[in-house]
């Protein structure tokens, strides 16, 4: 007799992008406290593979820009992108919805105040080994 | 007997552009160093984009770059410029997210601080040998 054994989605799931995220917010995060000294840099870890992800640096000081990476390694090897301090006018303080599938996220720099907001797949993190980490472009 | 094989992705492959990309990031990059030097600066892709976003985060007046998708492109008038970052309401220092199909692009100017942000497929830059080279619009 035929047995109909339903999965959980992979990674190239294409329904699983199509459908609206379910919502991960985390605000106000000072970057420089957890990230000083020797602590490293700050890890943000989904509880699902995203479907994309958006960074706010809310951080009105002149040096508070944040950079963002997908690994630890990323910021060796100039593998992160910067988002600027709010200079208060529409300026790039906020990334674009970047529709990327990734498991976490890595944070430095000076910014006090920055939010990280993501649509959420239901796809399990198990299925990115490590988040990219030692791919081109990853670090 | 016949035997199901499936290949890889091609180019037109609709679900490989579906899902949400495997994240690249290219931070903090010198392109008046490269531009001095007198070449302009190629970023090779590891596999196809889905979509690809560009950012001038000089702030210094006048450090803009220029980014077209062949040398031909740059030499030409197939290219495009993201300017330097002013931090005002009309700043065109950050493209939106171009959703387009590269294996490399180039950059040349005096921004020493560019980060160049992509989603990708998991389409083989094989699907594209020449990115596209040679097109019109390309250059």
């Amino acid at each position: 007799m035929a047995v109909y054994n339903i999965k959980s989605p992979g990674l190239g799931s294409v329904g699983s992008y199509q459908v609206s995220g379910k919502p991960f917010v985390s605000g106000a995060i000072n970057v420089a406290t957890a990230t000083a000294g020797p602590l490293g840099p700050l890890e943000i870890s989904f509880p699902s593979v995203t479907r994309w992800i958006t960074i706010t640096n809310h951080d009105t000081t002149s040096d508070g820009d944040v950079k963002v990476a997908f690994s630890a390694n990323g910021f060796d090897t100039n593998n992160y992108f910067t988002v600027s301090q709010d200079k208060g006018d529409y300026t790039n303080t906020m990334t674009q919805r970047l529709e990327l599938k990734v498991t976490s996220l890595y944070l430095t720099g000076a910014c006090t105040n920055c939010d990280v907001i993501a649509g959420l797949t239901g796809i399990d993190t198990i299925e990115i080994t490590n988040n990219w980490s030692g791919s081109s472009g990853i670090g | 007997m016949s035997v199901y094989n499936p290949g890889p992705s091609g180019l037109g492959s609709a679900g490989s552009y579906q899902v949400s990309g495997k994240p690249f990031v290219s931070g903090g990059i010198d392109v008046n160093a490269a531009t001095s030097a007198g070449t302009p600066l190629e970023i090779t892709f590891p596999s196809i984009t889905r979509w690809i976003v560009i950012k001038n985060v000089d702030s210094t007046v006048g450090k803009n770059v220029t980014i077209g998708a062949s040398l031909n492109g740059l030499a030409g008038d197939n290219n495009f410029v993201v300017e330097y970052d002013k931090g005002d309401y009309r700043n065109n220092s950050s493209t939106p997210r171009f959703e387009l199909r590269l294996s490399k692009i180039y950059l040349t100017g005096s921004s020493t601080n560019v980060d160049v942000i992509a989603g990708l497929t998991g389409i083989s830059v094989n699907e594209l040998p020449n990115n596209w080279t040679g097109s019109v619009g390309v250059g």
